[in-house]
């Protein structure tokens, strides 16, 4: 067990660097999105794990795409008044996208922000060739609820995305992500025959990400009939 | 460790947090640990009495939180790695909302500004950011070790 003396001299190390002054003056939305955009890698990086293809595009410029470009609040799908990025895939005979920050209209005719989904390619295709369109949920694959640890991480949390989840279909996936940990958000989501939960999800210390990426992949091959 | 030499250790850490401008920081762990847990997360009846946080288990919420607050850059490099491109954000010039947190405005643009702008973000050389990555995992590391010992579990 970690001595006080042990803890001081963490923090310490840590708020003695020089650049921690500009990184802590950023603001928690900010952080949200950069949170997002780890969860959108470890998805692509489950495609691979899977054996699947995973190529990033942008919508106007198309493949490789540099800088990515991703939604600073919620978006369309087909918008291309910057050049969003999204991940194509292809995984055994299935052909899907990965998004970030994208609006869905549910099965109720309610709108959904998904902060990362997997979405059919071909219905992503119809979209982007329709302006105004709207992806229905019809082709949603996976939805991913990110959230970065702040005081706000409560039941209420699970409860929301339970129901946006029962809004949008037979998903594949449906996972609540967070680098934080809640003890009652775990006892909620034990409790859920839906989404799974999972906490304490960093780059920092990948055990609870490797487990992540780890169980995506496992639900991508079943569904893609991948051995 | 003592509650007393506990609590010190936490009041110390949140003025320096302060010092360096971390003020939203700050108001978020105050506010997560003066909200304690609620009866039902701890076994009882749902309810909104709420049970305080323990020193050591306030200590740990305010830890945790500050690696997750420098995470940000480790974040983007990580995504970056994977990606194998630069990660910059920008606002959907349709959509008409700009992001808004009880302590301001984010910091990426306003929709209002240039669509071409790239959001405010810490500019770190790669030898900052290995600096901070490693310092933020030393401490998450030992933060999880007191906690799994110390049996913090908390909201």
């Amino acid at each position: 067990m970690p001595t006080l003396t042990d803890l001081r001299n963490a923090v310490d190390t840590l708020l003695g660097l020089p650049a921690i002054p500009s990184v802590l003056q950023l603001n928690s939305n900010t952080r949200d999105r950069a949170f997002e955009a780890y969860v959108f890698s470890l998805v692509v990086q489950a495609v691979r794990q899977a054996g699947g293809t995973a190529e990033l595009r942008g919508i106007t410029t198309g493949a490789n795409p540099n800088p990515a470009i991703f939604r600073g609040a919620p978006g369309y799908m087909g918008s291309t008044a910057q050049d969003f990025c999204f991940a194509r895939c292809v995984l055994g005979t299935k052909e899907f996208e990965v998004h970030v920050d994208v609006i869905y209209v549910g099965g109720s005719g309610a709108t959904h922000e998904v902060d990362v989904s997997l979405y059919d390619r071909l219905a992503a295709d119809a979209v982007r060739q329709t302006p105004g369109l709207q992806p229905g949920t019809r082709g949603l694959r996976a939805a991913f609820e990110c959230k970065f640890y702040d005081s706000n991480l409560g039941t209420a949390l699970g409860r929301a995305f339970v129901g946006l989840v029962s809004d949008c279909g037979q998903l594949k996936v449906k996972d609540f992500v967070t680098n934080g940990q809640s003890q009652g958000l775990a006892r909620y989501f034990s409790k859920s025959s839906g989404p799974q939960a999972y906490f304490r999800v960093s780059p920092l210390v990948t055990t609870d990400a490797d487990r992540l990426v780890g169980n995506i992949e496992q639900a991508l091959r079943q569904w893609a009939s991948v051995g | 460790m003592t509650d007393q030499e506990i609590a010190s250790f936490y009041t110390d850490t949140l003025r320096r947090l302060l010092e360096l401008g971390a003020g939203e920081l700050v108001r978020d762990i105050e506010s997560t640990v003066a909200r304690g847990r609620l009866c039902a997360e701890v076994g009882g009846k749902s309810g909104t009495l709420q049970t305080p946080l323990s020193p050591l288990e306030a200590l740990v919420v305010a830890l945790h939180m500050l690696v997750a607050a420098v995470e940000q850059p480790v974040h983007v490099q990580a995504s970056q790695e994977v990606l194998n491109a630069e990660i910059v954000w920008r606002f959907d010039e349709l959509e008409p909302r700009q992001l808004q947190s009880d302590a301001g405005p984010a910091s990426f643009p306003a929709r209002t500004s240039s669509p071409v702008e790239s959001p405010q973000r810490p500019e770190l050389s790669d030898n900052a950011s290995e600096a901070l990555r490693a310092s933020a995992t030393a401490l998450l590391t030992l933060v999880r070790e007191l906690e799994e010992h110390g049996n913090a579990d908390v909201d």
